[in-house]
């Protein structure tokens, strides 16, 4: 089966402020159809990294291609894009404001049809009409991310499209963002510090400490690859003297008490979980749910940024 | 980058330029002017008010018409006062949209940013093309009714051809210094900045002029007095000599071709340094 087509290849990009780096040589490779998480602490060079291949900053060394593009303008017709919060002409309204992007992206006669298409895809066609200044932070994001819609890009880069909003907002666009890529096909290249978002919305996460990727990969395999062995487990049973007496008479297991299920909580502290969970059924406890818990994105994030 | 795709931005840009408060006052000033203008000619030429011994309407008998009204008006207009409004406009469309980043999402799509800077010196160009549009429109419709059609219009159209030019070139120089500094209230004090200086170089030549006329400072210099000569001949190429092309509208004042030479110039370096600035300059 071949390879799916790579949406961004970012190869050695560095960019140096006179001797610090804030990106150094950093290679990424985007499929077409990622949701691709783009972690890192504060400083660690997301944002620089982001604008380098936006164009928006000049790169030291390095090369990035867009859907196989390098030219930064040619590749430009292929993304859409908010860096941090969009900023808007606040006296026109969101319609006169999209109609001005529209322009710059050279719809010239689509545009009407356009920004119909991109206002009603981020909900906002009833608030077309007002001005962009009268808009709350949410709006504004979703009119930033209906700017970034506009001509059907097929990367849609976001750098830290929830920041600032209140859990209202950070819900539409996290469904919103979803739904692009789930329904539009939309590769997004998604920058956030909200680990759990990231780990519900993309399916791959690249982690960047100090301006270098320290790790790279689909969110389940970096999940296991990285996890320690799964030594904690919740056990739910329909009969709990007969789960006590068969964890109790069972080596190598620690009873830690109650979770906030409800459950039991053990730690295999030698033995499997297979040999543990046929002891229970053989001493007939019931048992109705056998959880070994999952590690986070966020337990990943801490051990690769510590 | 097609020129259908450069038109598009133009008109993006001047759409956007005409929506802001201050370009609407300004062009209302323009009218003002025009108006004022007029008003001020048709009261004087009509007056009984006497100037040495002579009636004040007999004096002014060869200006009651429509282009000495059109002409007062670009007298005052000229006066700094439409100077001022480019200045803030300049300002507001390069540095404003920089300090508030709405020029950084422009440059997230797929237009070279030289495009950009064209487009919003167009804008400039359109919006002084328009502040003296209704200049002459008011100051030609009302001039003619009140004081008749007869004069020397094609000398005044000139003077406003001339003024568009000059007042371009200014705003090129706006701009340049808009990304130089890259906020508002720095361009407004940079321009100020540039103008003093352009001032005192000018009089500054002035003087040198005015000295290599004379004998006894050609002795003292010796065989330099070629490089005075040479500075002394510099001061219809300067700044201010380029944005006062215009002034071979009034009678008295020829056109001066340096001036117009002198402001193909500064539009050509400014241009060039503007893009360069644009090109080099990593936005937040």
């Amino acid at each position: 089966m071949s390879e799916p087509e790579l949406a961004l290849d970012v190869r050695g990009l560095t960019r140096t402020y006179g001797s610090r780096a804030a990106v150094r040589g950093l290679d990424l490779r985007v499929h077409a159809g990622d949701v691709y998480g783009f972690l890192g602490p504060n400083g660690a060079g997301k944002t620089t990294a982001m604008r380098c291949i936006l164009g928006l900053i000049r790169k030291t060394e390095g090369t990035v291609r867009i859907f196989g593009e390098a030219d930064p303008v040619r590749a430009r017709r292929f993304v859409g894009a908010i860096v941090e919060t969009p900023a808007f002409h606040d006296w026109m309204s969101g319609r006169e404001n999209l109609a001005l992007a529209a322009a710059f992206a050279g719809l010239g006669s689509d545009a009407d049809r356009e920004i119909a298409r991109v206002l009603d895809r981020v909900g906002l066609t009833e608030r077309a009409k007002d001005r962009a200044g009268t808009y709350s932070l949410g709006m504004r994001q979703r009119l930033g991310i209906a700017r970034a819609l506009l001509g059907g890009p097929r990367l849609l880069l976001l750098d830290e499209p929830t920041n600032g909003l209140d859990p209202r907002g950070m819900r539409e666009v996290r469904e919103l963002v979803r739904s692009l890529a789930l329904h539009d096909r939309i590769t997004v290249f998604l920058s956030s510090h909200l680990l759990a978002e990231v780990q519900v919305i993309c399916n791959r996460v690249g982690i960047l400490q100090d301006g270098t990727l320290r790790a790279e990969g689909p969110v389940d395999q970096l999940l296991a690859g990285r996890a320690k062995p799964q030594r904690i487990v919740e056990i739910g049973a329909t009969q709990p003297t007969a789960l006590a007496a068969a964890l109790a008479a069972h080596p190598g297991v620690e009873v830690l008490g109650p979770g906030e299920s409800g459950r039991t909580r053990v730690v295999l502290t030698d033995t499997t979980p297979a040999a543990l969970l046929q002891a229970l059924v053989r001493a007939d406890a019931g048992v109705e749910a056998f959880v070994p818990e999952q590690r986070s994105l966020e337990d990943v994030f801490l051990e690769v940024t510590r | 980058m097609t020129a259908a795709h450069l038109g598009a931005l133009w008109r993006a840009e001047t759409i956007k330029l005409f929506s802001r408060s201050s370009a609407r006052f300004g062009l209302a000033m323009a009218a003002v002017v025009s108006l004022g203008a007029l008003f001020a000619l048709h009261q004087l030429a009509t007056s009984d008010a006497m100037v040495n011994g002579e009636p004040l309407s007999t004096l002014l008998a060869d200006a009651r018409n429509a282009p000495a009204a059109l002409r007062w008006g670009l007298l005052v207009r000229n006066f700094f006062l439409l100077r001022a409004f480019i200045i803030l406009l300049g300002a507001q469309s390069v540095a404003g949209e920089l300090q508030a980043r709405t020029l950084r999402e422009d440059l997230l799509r797929p237009v070279p940013r030289w495009s950009v800077l064209a487009a919003k010196a167009g804008a400039l160009g359109t919006w002084i093309a328009a502040s003296l549009g209704v200049a002459w429109v008011i100051g030609a419709a009302l001039g003619s009714v009140a004081l008749g059609t007869s004069g020397p219009w094609a000398e005044v159209a000139a003077g406003y051809l001339a003024t568009w030019a000059c007042d371009f070139g200014f705003a090129v120089v706006v701009i340049t210094i808009a990304l130089a500094v890259r906020s508002v209230a720095g361009t407004v004090m940079g321009v100020f900045l540039f103008l003093i200086l352009d001032t005192f170089l000018g009089w500054a030549l002035g003087v040198l002029a005015w000295a290599a006329g004379i004998d006894l400072v050609r002795q003292a210099v010796g065989t330099a007095a070629w490089a005075l000569d040479l500075v002394a001949r510099a001061n219809p190429w300067m700044p201010s000599s380029a944005f006062a092309a215009w002034k071979g509208v009034s009678p008295e004042v020829d056109w001066a071709w340096q001036s117009f030479a002198a402001l193909g110039l500064l539009l050509a370096v400014c241009g060039v340094v503007a893009e360069r600035q644009l090109a080099r300059l990593d936005l937040p």
